[in-house]
Parts: structure tokens; sequence; C-alpha cells
């Protein structure tokens, strides 16, 4: 059964005047999908997923790609058992991947914090601690402090640990700081304990 | 509304145990014998100078008294009770079975509206009462079940569970970690582990609000900051203002 358009254009302009949301817009030239973990990296089922940008908001679906407008955009992520996570980032690739970490729920008071303590020898040329979440968006640089270096009060997890020099990259750690450390990593940043090679320089091929 | 548990309300039982009935009360961090429940049972209350601090989904009581010998009071006039078990077993019990009868049917207009923002029907509470399992959090079970497995046990960040609190028991935590822990729901599962001690201090109201706080939990599987948020309650305050809005609303 078909209806006469002339029957159907008034409700739907009456439906576009109702609707107390303006929807996400679907179509662009940018793309994304969402990635959910736990600080370790272990996928989570999201209970839902909000995107919004400056024309609205729309739940989409983890690991699905979504195709929206380039520019700044809004992620409310909810799952069980986790806190809430609010991410803003900035949309500007066909197929970009935004990773959510989720962390315990809170009750009382903050979640525990885990902490990075480090030692740095005077030969091994660091002058800045770079840390960076692998499988979210956190990332922090301390400057080291007659021979050492600390790093509090951040989430529990998996962290990639960059150490600088003045001009380069001197090496790379990977740390995984649980209630086993007593949820702190100590480390001696001496050259040996750290992975040069991950610090090479690639030149790009023209 | 009319209540079936074991009635303290008011009546905030001496822990000292002056007949002598029950277990003495412990140290913080110490564990003594009951001689009542053959458990392991630490005392009641523990340092109540610290406050929280703790993660997880369990029924904190804001701490607003001193130390000073037992008897420091939480916020709202809650006094630790008797430390025994089996008494707060027998309540939560009652209103398990008051709550399966209760919650087949409609409840007032502001406590329907508390539940619709937490996201739970009449129906799913009546039926998580009725499975809930209500377990001693500083007996046997207790002092063997880990802190992650008991709240997230049942839910996907279980393994995130384990490497932030790795073995530490519910018993270390309701008496190391947070001592104005009153019970600790699992998300999304039946079990609710307890500290008899706090249970028996609350009223029937009290009890009963936290009770529903905690089927809460059972049901949803989300965190007290989320159940705060709901309800349009401060996020950083003590979860016991989830219990004091549902008492309010449904239990008055």
């Amino acid at each position: 059964m078909s209806i006469p358009l002339f029957r159907v254009l008034p409700l739907l302009a009456l439906f576009g005047f109702a609707t107390p949301f303006r929807v996400l817009a679907q179509i662009g030239s940018c793309g994304l999908r969402v990635s959910v973990t736990d600080m370790y990296g272990n996928r989570i089922p999201a209970e839902r997923i909000r995107l919004a940008d400056r024309d609205g908001s729309a739940e989409i679906q983890q690991d699905a790609v979504v195709h929206s407008q380039c520019g700044e955009h809004t992620l409310d992520v909810t799952a069980s058992g986790a806190r809430p996570a609010k991410v803003i980032f900035d949309l500007h690739q066909a197929e970009q991947v935004v990773a959510v970490t989720l962390g315990l729920g809170a009750v009382e008071g903050p979640v525990p914090t885990c902490t990075v303590l480090g030692e740095v020898t005077p030969d091994s040329g660091v002058v800045r601690v770079r840390l960076l979440q692998l499988f979210g968006n956190y990332s922090v640089d301390v400057v080291p402090v007659r021979g050492g270096f600390s790093v509090r009060n951040v989430d529990c997890g998996s962290y990639l640990l960059v150490a600088m020099g003045k001009t380069s990259c001197l090496g790379t750690m990977t740390l995984d700081i649980t209630a086993t450390t007593g949820r702190v990593a100590k480390l001696n940043l001496k050259r040996e304990a750290l992975n040069e090679a991950a610090c090479t320089s690639i030149r790009p091929s023209r | 509304m009319s209540t079936t548990g074991v009635e303290n309300s008011g009546v905030p039982v001496n822990f000292r145990d002056p007949k002598g009935l029950y277990a003495e009360p412990v140290l913080l961090g110490s564990l003594t014998l009951d001689p009542t429940n053959g458990g392991l049972e630490p005392g009641p209350g523990g340092n109540r100078d610290v406050n929280g601090g703790g993660a997880g989904p369990e029924y904190s009581l804001p701490v607003t008294g001193t130390s000073e010998g037992p008897g420091g009071a939480l916020q709202g006039g809650i006094m630790p009770g008797s430390p025994v078990f089996s008494i707060a077993f027998d309540a939560l019990t009652n209103d398990k079975e008051m709550f399966y009868g209760l919650f087949m049917g409609q409840q007032s207009e502001n406590c329907e509206s508390d539940l619709k923002k937490l996201g739970v029907t009449d129906n799913q509470i009546a039926m998580a009462a009725l499975n809930a399992n209500i377990i001693n959090g500083l007996g046997v079970t207790g002092a063997t079940t880990t802190y992650a497995q008991a709240g997230w046990g049942a839910s996907p960040l279980y393994g995130s569970a384990v490497a932030q609190f790795g073995s530490t028991t519910v018993t270390q935590y309701m008496t190391l970690v947070n001592p104005a822990a009153a019970a600790l729901a699992q998300l999304g599962g039946s079990n609710i582990y307890i500290n008899a001690s706090w249970v028996n201090g609350m009223s029937t109201s009290d009890r009963q609000a936290m009770l529903l706080h905690e089927l809460t939990h059972n049901i949803t599987g989300k965190d007290d900051e989320s159940l705060q948020r709901a309800l349009g309650l401060p996020t950083g305050a003590a979860s016991q203002n989830i219990g004091d809005r549902l008492r309010g609303d449904c239990f008055k």
C-alpha cells in the first residue's frame, strides 16, 4: 500500500521539529571504530556507546566502522562493572580507531592507583621519561631529578615507557602494573634495560 | 511499610558483649575465632578513622566519629551491632522474602521513579531477592574468596579486578582496606557478602535500603558511581547516599 506524498510530508516535518535531539551526522569523509578494553587490553563488551558531534548524537556499536564528519567528537561508554568513560577526540582519519579503556567501578573514593618509580643512571643520557597508556589515550612526561623519577596516581594497567634523550629516543620498556607488584613498578633505566632497537630511526622511502 | 526483619533500630548492641556470648572485638587486621559460627571473625569496626579508599561494589558507610574505643558512630547514627552472622542472615532472609512479595506489586511513585532511573523493574528485584545468597564476608567463605571474585566474578572486568586487587580476600578487604564496608554485591551475580556487625547495627529501613542497593548491583552489574549518577546523587560521596535515597523513597 502506498501513501500519497502530500500526506507524509507534513508528518515528517512535524516529526523533524518535534525530535528533541538532532541525530549525528552520519555521512562524512571521516570514520571511526571504537575499541573498548580494560586497562590491560582485554576486550570489554560495552553496554552503551554514545557518539556525539556538533550536530547531534547517536548510539553506535563497538568495533563497527561509523562514518561521520571530521572534527571534534565525544564518546560516552558504559559497561558492566566499569566506571563510565567519556572521551573527547578529534576525528580526522577515514578509519580511525578510538581506544577507550574502562577502569574498575569506583566506590567510596578513588580506585587504587598505581605508581612508577625509576632510577636513571648519569651516563644513560635520559633527560625525560614519557609514559604512554598502551590501550588508552593517556600519556604523561616527567623529568628525572637527582637520578630518579616518579609517576604517581595513574590507572593500573599496561604502559609503554619511552626514555628520551635531548634530541632522540633512547629506548623503550613495556610495563604491566598490577597488584602482584604492589601496584608499583620499580625500574632502573640503564641503557641495557631499554629496548634501544625500538628507537632506531627509519628513513621513510619515497 | 511493614517489616519482618530483626529490629535493631536505635539499639546499638555493645559489641564488647558484657554477657560474654560473643567473641571479643578485635583490632584492625586481627582475627578471632567466633564460637557461634565456627568461622574466622574479625571484629566489627576496626579502626573507624579509616574511611573508604577502596573500590568495588560494596556498601560503604561514611565514618564521622572517632575511633576512641568501640562504638564509633557512622554517619546517620549507624553503630556496630552484634558480630553474629546468623542474626544478620536471618534478618536479611526475612527481608528477601518480604521483597519477593512486595516487589511483585507496584511501589510508591517516588520509589518507582528511582527504580526506573536505576534501570531495574519491580519484577527483577523480586526475582533477585529470591535468588540472592547472603554470605558472611568475615567468615570462612569471605576469608577464602578474593575480593575480585566476590565483586567482579560475573563481570567482564574480572581480569582487571584480579590484576588490581590480586589475592586480597573479602575478609581482608572488609577489615584492612575498608572497615566501613557493610556489604559487597557481586556485579551481575547473586552473591552478597556482608559484615554482620554493621548490618546488625542498622535500623530495619536502613538494612532494607542496603539490601535493595545490593540487589541493584546484582541485577544491573553497575558500580556505585553509575548508580549515584542515575539517581542524581553526588558521586564523590560514600555509597550510603544511594541507600539513604532508596530508604526515603521506598521504605518510609
